[in-house]
């Protein structure tokens, strides 16, 4: 088939993270490439390249300063909270009910996307799992209690909050120093991201219970996807597919590798080996997690995000995971 | 694109316009002339979160600080007592202007908080004294470099997450290589002031019993440095909560003093808001022509370049000091840091350099590129300390600074064993 | 041009000085308000800091709010540091230039900050309304409506694209009826001079700060 010549000007995820740099920049500068003989060329650039932070990425997709887009759900939270559902703190804790729901959500989002920035959703992809580590010892979730963590956002905030820990807010260069001087006990990252960034070698202990994921949302602007010729939108509609197949077993990988390379195993490939002792999940604390977000923080998000919101939520993300949120 | 960036940059800073206008301006054009995306219209956004980043609460507040301290007399009678026990020294008080940079450092992980802070103590005694006051602006914007060098430091916390390296081992590194710096800087103040003895201000003579009586004057600012530092090491506060308990344990002292006073407090603010004001004008404006530039490629265009020269280990080192060093005088540093660091630093681990090794050099590179002008944003800090006078006073001032950042530079390359001992030592 | 005109723009511009003079009473309140904001943030963060180590308490998002004070003062203070001058210029070669030259150039940057100021200020409102748009909410426990810390900082931008306006008109008007002095009091580079006698008010400040403890 024969494509125009098409250039698109993208923006991906964060650029030393691996989804954007083993992932989203080969697929957009050199898979579409392929797949097209040459036509669509792009180049590409992490948002924190540009010196952006995230949560403003959808608002300048709509006004049209990006064409292509990505960033992190969890970081849209202030500007709708219906984007904080996907991401709840807790609510998923294992890779591939994660992609599930995330897979459901897509009409939800996509709708969200166009009324309100006038962007439209083309997939989604995600960070590996975000974990409890601690400097001070742990046997179970329910040890956060009186412990100061250090969080990433709302959801994440109100689920330390429900589990009797102090939540602290800190920007993310200050958290290897605040865990080494016990600022804070512990801190929520990526298995593998916590390991790169070194807080195993300011933290004793990992709790193995993701508690949030990062989806990444790929999204472009309306009126410029609209301006592309149809059976380019055809073959990146179709294609990134295979970015967001890459991307999800990837994800499942590397939160693998994160627990082997923060406790030292001899299967660590991608980080380096860490002496944390790797707490794994109890089922009594799924259960104690799955109480706290029943009881006090899926009501507490319901209860700030619109009928619909929750309408919408109960048939999508609620029913893939079988619970219920009340308006 | 490269060329029309420098022209329209060299034309704005010939016409002596506002450096932060210049950025900010040149970005709008550039945007206009190679941008089909209307990025302008990023600016609010780009502005907002460079306002509000909590990391940068910190510089007002150590500003803040130390406003305070020497509207209640705290500083100047510190000052007169480490007069007594340095003026003896060819360069007197420049010495000690090093050396507390360098204490304070410890305190503080930004270049800029610990130029502003010393500075404000430290000015008002250039003239008294009879310094040369050129040089004297130069030691406290050299020695304000020491803030990132010296543990904490925010930008190697930057650098650790751009590049993997380990934050604990790079802290270590910074240690040793910081004190070599700081004899640098002592020996370049000698030297200058053996020559032109005249730059080293008027002689006081103090008995040893003036000496010991006036260390009493050192114990508040002892006190402030222990909350600060202390609430750091002891587990309290992040270094940026820190300079908060900072400002507090200032006003507190004020207070005892008696100086307390609604009327210092204004001056005070008027102070520390209008310093603030011009070092983050020029940080919005970094920050949005930042933005505009990697979003039309050109700081692509600039790292490719290096990239692909394709030159032997030791000719690819010189080329990536002379890219910074000459970008440096450009740009504004964490800007420079976020966009060139993740493209660079892995041309120079594969060719077999030293991860914490590379990011010691990488900050010395930094400081480097906070002195020099035309955009040196501790260049600006020290001016703004004044009362009036030219910029070129600092930048004169502070050439013989950058040269001896330069030999730093040197040595850190013939001995890397500077930075990496420590570490090597504790692990 | 003729005497009669020139005298004619410089009333005009004489006119204009009550607004600059409002503008300066305007500017330095706003930064004394700045000043305070900042200090009650300084308590505030102290504050958590202290129930945190003590009882694990936290006040909730002190962070958080001293970033909108830190944003809102400096917003603020940008109309304050623009009519006292604090803003850097390169000033290598205009140091050396004749009067009249150095007074245009003084202008074009006042032309040149106008330019970016107006764009700065046309697409922070952007950002305001964009917030108030959506409802937005800060992403933290504190659930802050971002339209109000946003809304005050856009609030000092607006200051200054006023402060900017009015100071350019009036350098305009000065420097085309041929008033150089009065282009270079408003819109110069600080000369020796007035550094001279500047520091001679600051030294006074602080002989009156130290006096009882100055060494002999
Ligand atoms: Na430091
Ligand atoms: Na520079």
């Amino acid at each position: 088939q024969d494509y125009p010549k098409t250039h698109l000007k993208v923006v991906g995820s964060i650029s030393v993270l691996p989804p954007y740099k083993d992932y989203e920049l080969p697929f957009w500068t050199k898979h579409l490439a392929a797949k097209s003989n040459g036509a669509i060329t792009a180049d590409a650039k992490g948002f924190n390249e540009m010196g952006l932070k995230g949560p403003e990425v959808l608002r300048l997709m709509g006004q049209g300063v990006m064409q292509i887009g990505a960033t992190v759900m969890g970081y849209l939270a202030a500007d709708d909270p219906a984007t904080e559902a996907v991401d709840m703190a807790g609510l998923v804790t294992d890779v591939e009910t994660s992609r599930k729901i995330t897979e459901a959500s897509k009409p939800m989002y996509d709708k969200l996307f166009m009324a309100k920035f006038g962007v439209k959703l083309l997939g989604f992809g995600t960070y590996p799992a975000q974990v409890l580590y601690c400097n001070a010892e742990i046997k179970g979730l329910a040890d956060i209690k009186g412990k100061k963590v250090r969080v990433a956002g709302r959801s994440q905030s109100e689920l330390v909050a429900a589990l009797g820990g102090t939540p602290v807010t800190m920007a993310f260069g200050e958290v290897v120093p605040a865990m080494q001087n016990k600022t804070v006990d512990c801190g929520i990252t990526g298995t593998l991201s916590g390991n790169i960034a070194k807080w195993n070698e300011v933290s004793t202990h990992l709790l193995g219970l993701p508690l949030s994921w990062g989806q990444i949302a790929y999204a472009v602007n309306a009126k410029a996807w609209e301006g592309l010729d149809p059976k380019v939108r055809a073959l990146i509609a179709a294609e990134i597919k295979t970015l967001e197949k890459d991307v999800w077993d990837a994800a499942g990988y590397h939160t693998q590798q994160g627990y082997d390379c923060n406790g030292g195993l001899d299967s660590c490939k991608l980080g380096t080996k860490g002496k944390m002792k790797v707490v794994m999940a109890s089922d009594a604390d799924k259960a104690l997690l799955r109480k706290t977000i029943v009881e006090v923080t899926l009501p507490k998000w319901a209860a700030r995000c619109s009928a619909e919101c929750v309408k919408d939520f109960n048939e999508t993300i609620g029913k893939a995971v079988d619970v219920v949120a009340k308006k | 694109m490269m060329a029309v960036s420098l022209v329209l940059l060299l034309v704005f800073m010939v016409l002596a316009i506002p450096v932060a206008i210049s950025l900010g301006v040149l970005g709008i054009a550039l945007e206009q002339l190679f941008s089909p995306l209307p990025l302008i219209r990023a600016i609010g956004e780009v502005s907002w979160s460079a306002s509000n980043e909590f990391l940068l609460v910190s510089v007002p507040m150590f500003i803040l600080l130390g406003e305070i301290l020497l509207r209640s007399g705290f500083a100047e009678r510190m000052y007169a007592a480490l007069v007594n026990w340095v003026s003896w020294l060819p360069g007197g008080l420049m010495h000690s202007n090093i050396a507390a940079c360098a204490v304070f450092a410890a305190t503080s992980g930004s270049s800029v908080a610990t130029a502003a802070t010393v500075g404000t103590v430290a000015l008002p005694e250039a003239r008294r004294f009879g310094y040369n006051e050129r040089l004297f602006l130069g030691t406290l914007a050299a020695g304000g470099t020491l803030g990132i060098l010296i543990p904490p430091s925010i930008n190697m916390i930057i650098y650790a997450v751009l590049t993997n390296a380990s934050v604990p081992k790079l802290y270590l590194a910074g240690i040793v290589p910081g004190l070599v710096l700081v004899l640098i800087f002592m020996a370049t103040i000698l030297l200058l002031c053996l020559f032109r003895p005249a730059w080293g201000g008027r002689r006081v003579s103090a008995s040893w019993a003036a000496r010991f009586a006036g260390l009493i004057h050192l114990v508040p600012p002892l006190g402030i440095f222990l909350l600060v530092v202390g609430s750091i090491y002891a587990g309290v506060a992040t270094p940026t909560e820190a300079a908060s308990l900072g400002v507090l344990g200032a006003l507190g002292l004020a207070w005892w003093s008696g100086r307390l006073s609604i009327a210092m407090l204004k001056e005070a603010f008027e102070g520390t808001m209008k310093s603030t004001a011009m070092v983050m004008l020029i940080v919005v404006a970094a920050y949005f022509l930042n933005f505009v530039i990697s979003t039309i490629g050109l700081t692509t265009m600039l790292t490719n370049f290096i990239e692909n020269l394709g030159l032997p280990k030791a000719a690819t080192l010189f080329a990536v000091i002379l890219f910074y060093v000459v970008l440096g005088c450009f740009m504004e540093t964490l800007s420079m840091m976020i966009t060139t660091i993740p493209i660079i630093a892995p041309v120079m681990f594969k060719l077999g350099y030293d991860p914490v090794w590379f990011g010691i050099l990488v900050i010395l590179l930094i400081e480097t590129a906070l002195v020099t002008p035309p955009v040196g944003l501790n260049l600006f800090v020290v001016q703004n300390l004044r009362a009036g006078g030219s910029l070129n006073d600092v930048i004169v001032g502070t050439m013989p600074f950058v040269v001896a950042l330069f030999a730093m530079i040197v040595v850190m390359t013939i001995f890397p064993d500077l930075a990496l001992w420590l570490p090597r030592l504790l692990s | 041009m003729t005497g009669s005109r020139s005298q004619a723009l410089g009333a005009a511009g004489r006119w204009l000085d009550p607004v600059l003079t409002l503008a300066d009473r305007v500017g330095l309140r706003a930064v004394w308000i700045g000043g305070a904001l900042l200090l009650a943030s300084a308590s505030l963060v102290s504050i958590d800091v202290t129930i945190r180590k003590l009882f694990g308490l936290s006040v909730g998002g002190a962070d958080e709010i001293s970033g909108y004070a830190f944003a809102i003062g400096v917003a603020w203070a940008f109309p304050f540091a623009l009519l006292r001058r604090a803003n850097v210029r390169i000033d290598a070669l205009y140091q050396h230039m004749p009067a009249r030259v150095a007074a245009i150039l003084d202008l074009v940057a006042l032309i040149a900050l106008a330019v970016f100021v107006t764009v700065l200020t046309r697409y922070a409102w952007e950002v305001v309304a964009g917030s108030w748009n959506l409802g937005a909410l800060s992403n933290s426990q504190l659930k802050m409506p971002l339209w109000i810390p946003q809304g005050l900082w856009f609030l000092g931008l607006a200051l200054f694209f006023a402060t900017t306006a009015v100071l350019t008109l009036r350098t305009a008007l000065a420097l085309l009826s041929g008033d150089l002095a009065t282009v270079r009091a408003l819109a110069g580079a600080r000369s020796i001079e007035e550094e001279a006698a500047d520091e001679a008010a600051y030294g006074k400040t602080l002989a009156a700060g130290a006096s009882e403890t100055r060494a002999p």
